[in-house]
């Protein structure tokens, strides 16, 4: 473990909270009811807005203690990770180039975004023991480094 | 940039919204090459091959359902 692992790992959450900030809080929600959906139609891409976030949550939710299990037994967390962020990624790319009405397509590519994005959190958290000190875990400079980088990641 | 498409030779808001996803892969993939190429992922358990870890951890994933 050296200054740089930590630097690299906590440069992952600046890394994907452009995600969470920008597609997740901020334009999807927006751009899905006046661009992909109907307009004039609110409730209704609201509705399947809430829907698709369900699905992916349900689905992370489901994969989560199992892959977490397989991760641990062949030490696969740095490939799962490194696989989910590449789903996230790519279906984020993807939402650029989805045309306008194309509601049903805009929906499915920000579940896998989102699925990729939660899946990839789990293992880059379950990452954190490579990069910090067993005995000074509380207070170390890599849990000081990592609050203060992905809050600034943020804004 | 949304705001102001034209003050990023864009032009109107819908192209300046798809380009901010766009950009957000873009950040995403450069700010996780660090992690790719420098964390070690430490070797906890004598490694067992991608099978193997598929069944073992599937059994453990059951006998923690079990309790």
């Amino acid at each position: 473990m050296t200054k740089k692992q930590t630097y690299s790992w906590a440069l992952y959450d600046w890394a994907n909270s452009a995600f969470a900030t920008t597609v997740m809080a901020g334009f999807f929600p927006i751009f899905f009811s006046q661009y992909w959906s109907n307009p004039d139609n609110l409730s209704i891409s609201t509705f399947y807005l809430g829907l698709g976030n369900s699905i992916a949550s349900l689905i992370v939710a489901l994969m989560a203690p199992v892959l977490g299990a397989i991760a641990d037994r062949g030490s696969f967390k740095k490939k799962f990770l490194i696989f989910f962020a590449f789903l996230g990624i790519v279906m984020t790319l993807a939402l650029g180039f989805i045309a306008q009405g194309m509601w049903q397509i805009a929906l499915l590519v920000y579940i896998f975004s989102t699925i990729g994005f939660s899946g990839a959190n789990i293992f880059y958290d379950s990452l954190l023991p490579a990069v910090s000190d067993e005995k000074k875990r509380r207070s170390s400079f890599c849990t000081r480094f990592f609050i203060r980088i992905s809050w600034r990641g943020v804004f | 940039m949304i705001s102001y498409p034209s003050a990023f030779g864009l032009i109107d808001a819908v192209q300046a919204t798809k380009y901010s996803f766009i950009s957000v892969a873009v950040w995403w993939t450069i700010f996780s090459l660090p992690l790719i190429f420098f964390v070690d992922e430490p070797k906890l358990h004598s490694q067992e091959s991608i099978r193997d870890s598929i069944k073992n951890g599937l059994a453990q994933f059951k006998s923690t359902l079990m309790i």
